[in-house]
């Protein structure tokens, strides 16, 4: 039997393990760790090594049999859990995430790495001298932090456990804590009693109350331990017991020699005499009974439990679906137009069937599209280990906070997001958040703090990193860029300042740290969120702190875009963009010397793109004259587009140039409308980068963009 | 004979894993993905087996046969515990639990066949 096929799976998981992990380990209170966060990390760590063990990993096993070991010492208190110690269970994740990814993809890793950090973790295992330094209760903050608590449920004469709702009983606890023990006492002398350990945060009279309103009886008792939490089955074995060791060599997966089983004799051949309760008479009993009598009469009939179920299905299986869908969609408004032109349209039943086969392919589209939806949690859970080894190496205290990490966007988006998002956090660390001392000087907290938003706005998202340090320097920006020869005037707005932060190569740091600042930087973030059609502001305030907010589409699949005529010729600009249409009176249009033309916006004038030399395109005389304004806005600033004519607003699939063709200038994109043409997605800002600097060809584009 | 087999573990690929190997053998398969998901399954339906993880969130392997032995339908059902050590220890707890017997990962497919056809003869 081949089960090769489920090692993928393995690998997932593991990963899912590690990070898992590592999130515990950041979130941990050092001074007082909640045992149930130091249990989920023993359970993760133990898992981990389970599947070490499966991928004939023994390296990777021991290692983590070393971590299990400092955790339990954790657990029992014989090691403090400080930063070092923390930073190193980290360190070791890291090494072990790495040595797993050379297995998976079957290359060869650094063998000197693994061991260091395992003799790291047993050097710290053999220390116990820190055992010394107990964590004090006394500093530890009250409220989440979970006790454990003995639950006794008295049954009454004559009943079994069976009386029991015991599966709306274990739901309920479910949703209290962890269950621990479970024991009944049926002996004849005494009451029958059912007996847990329950480890959870919430308090003794909280818990009985819901246990006494579950079961409609009194005989209920629930006592707080005060003794250390029991640790999980597993972690005396995992002290005294040698790592688990596959006995094969290399990838020795799922191979005879593995396995060993074991019996503790005859127990399961003994005892069914037991039955005294026929469970269908007990449910009948229970139905019969009165609400209001003393006993086990009321069920909560309002709890269901639900399977969670979820398939796992390679992303290129999605990908192609989605892409048929966009061609069924292409089709589908090739059929609406061919109908429309037809005589057949005036068939009723014609015209509705059409109609109701738009209707459905949109939803088809919407419903396949959300299948590529991760919560944005998947990159927002790397960010805490970022800003923890960050701030600990600029010796500076920051608290970060992020919100909205369940709010849903495609996974390309999320892929792509990841470094641009990263940058910005560490920008904000390393450059606006001030030292502690300058932060105190400076009348704020001590602690800086790093907000990371996101929402859904407007058939979009909006991601924002917040800090409040020291903000953007609008004089020393303005004296770098013009250095660099950048136009500058000092009557700039704040905000094509700030975007000057974004030029390519500039930075305001005078001395290049290791961790930011190194020249690139921004002007790659921002040509990254470019490239997924999104946008970036920033609002700063000097000495206050700095917000950058990153827009970005929900796919990168559809785009909401207006079609537009220019030179004769199909174009689709996105709606994102625009902010305004309107036809130009001849009068609104002015020439100004050495630029290009300016349209009047009501107090304002906006300069012109000139399509004709950045597009190759030649508009007829007509073309020319008369025509429609679109303003645009990119970037911080404004521009406007002639064309000729507004063909309609609609979604369009989006097909890219780069694989099909090669990458244009200027060019996001291209679709295929109703009528069968092609028809190209204008990139906006591209297009104002190149048409707004004084006579720019796209030649100077074309050498720009590389 | 065809049993039906209620598997407890938070790995879903272990699960699947664990599916496989006993459908191919002609056995009908419950999953549960931790303890307390593992005996609402098996209060919900009779099973012949339970193959359970050790360490899992919720309610771990060991309170689960707990659990399960403290309910009289359960009293006579074969319990395995599916463990990644096997230490003295985790015998003793899964003895004293009462469980039936251990298999250790990473298990071998035939061996688990040959097992369960044992311990649900």
């Amino acid at each position: 039997m081949d089960l090769t096929r489920f090692l993928p799976m393995f690998f997932q998981e593991t990963e899912e393990h590690l990070a898992a992990m590592e999130g515990h380990l950041l979130h941990l209170d050092l001074r007082s760790p909640d045992p149930e966060a130091l249990n989920s990390i023993f359970r993760a760590a133990h898992s981990v090594k389970g599947n070490s063990t499966i991928f004939g990993a023994t390296r990777l096993a021991d290692v983590m049999h070393r971590i299990e070991t400092i955790l339990d010492h954790i657990r029992k208190e014989e090691v403090r859990p400080t930063h070092d110690v923390v930073s190193l269970l980290l360190e070791a994740c890291d090494t072990v995430r790495e040595e797993l990814r050379c297995l998976k993809d079957a290359t060869e890793s650094d063998p000197a790495a693994l061991q260091a950090v395992y003799e790291r973790l047993t050097q710290l295992t053999q220390t116990d001298a820190t055992a010394a330094e107990a964590p004090h209760d006394a500093l530890a903050p009250e409220g989440r932090r979970s006790a454990r608590f003995r639950v006794e449920v008295h049954l009454p004469e004559g009943e079994g456990i069976s009386a029991l709702p015991l599966s709306e009983l274990y739901a309920e606890l479910a949703t209290l804590g962890r269950v621990e023990d479970v024991q009944t006492s049926s002996s004849a002398s005494s009451v029958p009693t059912l007996s847990l350990f329950l480890l959870t945060p919430e308090r003794q009279h909280a818990i009985r109350a819901k246990l006494v309103s579950l079961l409609g009886t009194d005989n209920v008792r629930v006592e707080r331990q005060h003794t250390a939490p029991r640790p999980v089955a597993q972690a005396s074995t995992a002290l005294t017991g040698r790592a688990a060791r596959a006995e094969t060599t290399a990838f020795g997966l799922f191979t005879e020699k593995l396995s060993g089983i074991g019996s503790y004799g005859t127990s399961s051949a003994s005892a069914t005499q037991t039955g005294v309760f026929d469970t269908s008479a007990l449910g009948r009993r229970l139905v019969d009974h009165d609400p209001n009598h003393s006993g086990f009469g009321r069920r909560a009939t309002d709890r269901m439990y639900f399977d969670r179920s979820s398939i796992r299905v390679d992303v290129d299986k999605v990908d192609r679906l989605l892409n048929l869908v966009g061609e069924l969609v292409i089709a589908q408004s090739m059929l609406a137009e061919a109908a429309q032109r037809s005589a057949a349209v005036q068939d009723a039943g014609l015209r509705d069937s059409v109609a109701y086969v738009a209707r459905q392919t949109r939803d088809l589209q919407e419903a396949v599209m959300g299948i590529r939806l991760l919560p944005l949690d998947f990159l927002f859970s790397r960010i805490p280990r970022l800003v923890r080894d960050l701030a600990h190496k600029l010796a500076k205290d920051v608290e970060l906070v992020m919100q909205g990490g369940e709010t849903e966007l495609d996974k390309e988006l999320i892929e792509k997001l990841a470094d641009p998002l990263m940058h910005l956090v560490r920008n904000s660390l390393d450059h606006g958040i001030e030292l502690p001392d300058a932060r105190e000087a400076a009348g704020k907290s001590r602690r800086g703090s790093i907000q990371l938003r996101a929402v859904h706005q407007g058939g979009g998202i909006l991601v924002e990193v917040e800090d409040d340090g020291a903000g953007f320097d609008r004089e020393k920006i303005l004296r770098k860029a013009e250095e660099r020869g950048l136009h500058v005037h000092p009557a700039m707005s704040d905000e094509e300042v700030w975007q000057l932060a974004f030029a390519p190569g500039f930075t305001t740091v005078e001395e290049v740290s290791d961790v930011s600042g190194r020249g690139v930087g921004m002007d790659v973030v921002k040509r990254n969120i470019h490239a997924l059609s999104g946008h970036i502001d920033v609002r700063s305030n000097r000495g206050k702190g700095t917000i950058i907010a990153i827009r970005l589409p929900l796919t990168l699949a559809i785009l909401d875009g207006m079609t537009v005529e220019i030179g004769g010729e199909s174009f689709i600009v996105p709606l994102s963009f625009i902010s305004e249409a309107f036809l130009a009176q001849p009068g609104q249009i002015k020439s100004i010397a050495s630029g290009p033309q300016v349209v009047q916006v009501r107090e304002s004038y906006v300069p012109m793109l000139d399509l004709e030399p950045l597009l190759h395109i030649r508009r007829e005389g007509a073309g020319r004259e008369a025509g429609i304004a679109i303003v645009v806005e990119a970037d911080g600033r404004r521009a406007a587009l002639a064309v000729e004519r507004l063909l309609g607003q609609q979604q369009v699939v989006i097909k890219s140039l780069e694989t099909n063709y090669r990458r244009v200038p200027g060019i996001a994109g291209a679709t295929v409308l109703g009528n069968g043409r092609v028809a190209l997605i204008l990139d906006v800002s591209a297009l104002m980068r190149a048409g707004l600097a004084p006579m720019k060809s796209m030649e100077t584009l074309v050498a720009a963009q590389g | 004979m065809r049993k039906l087999v209620l598997t407890v573990d938070d790995s879903a690929a272990i699960r699947e894993m664990l599916a496989y190997v006993l459908k191919s053998a002609g056995h009908r398969v419950i999953e549960a993905e931790d303890g307390m998901d593992g005996l609402q399954k098996a209060l919900g339906n009779q099973v012949d087996l339970v193959i359970t993880d050790q360490s899992m969130p919720k309610m771990d392997g060991i309170t689960l046969v707990k659990a399960l032995r403290a309910l009289p339908q359960y009293k006579g059902i074969p319990i395995l515990l599916l463990t990644t050590e096997s230490s003295d220890n985790m015998k003793e707890e899964g003895r004293s639990a009462g469980a039936t017997g251990w298999l250790v990962k990473p298990f071998d497919p035939n061996k688990l066949i040959e097992v369960v056809e044992k311990v649900t003869r």
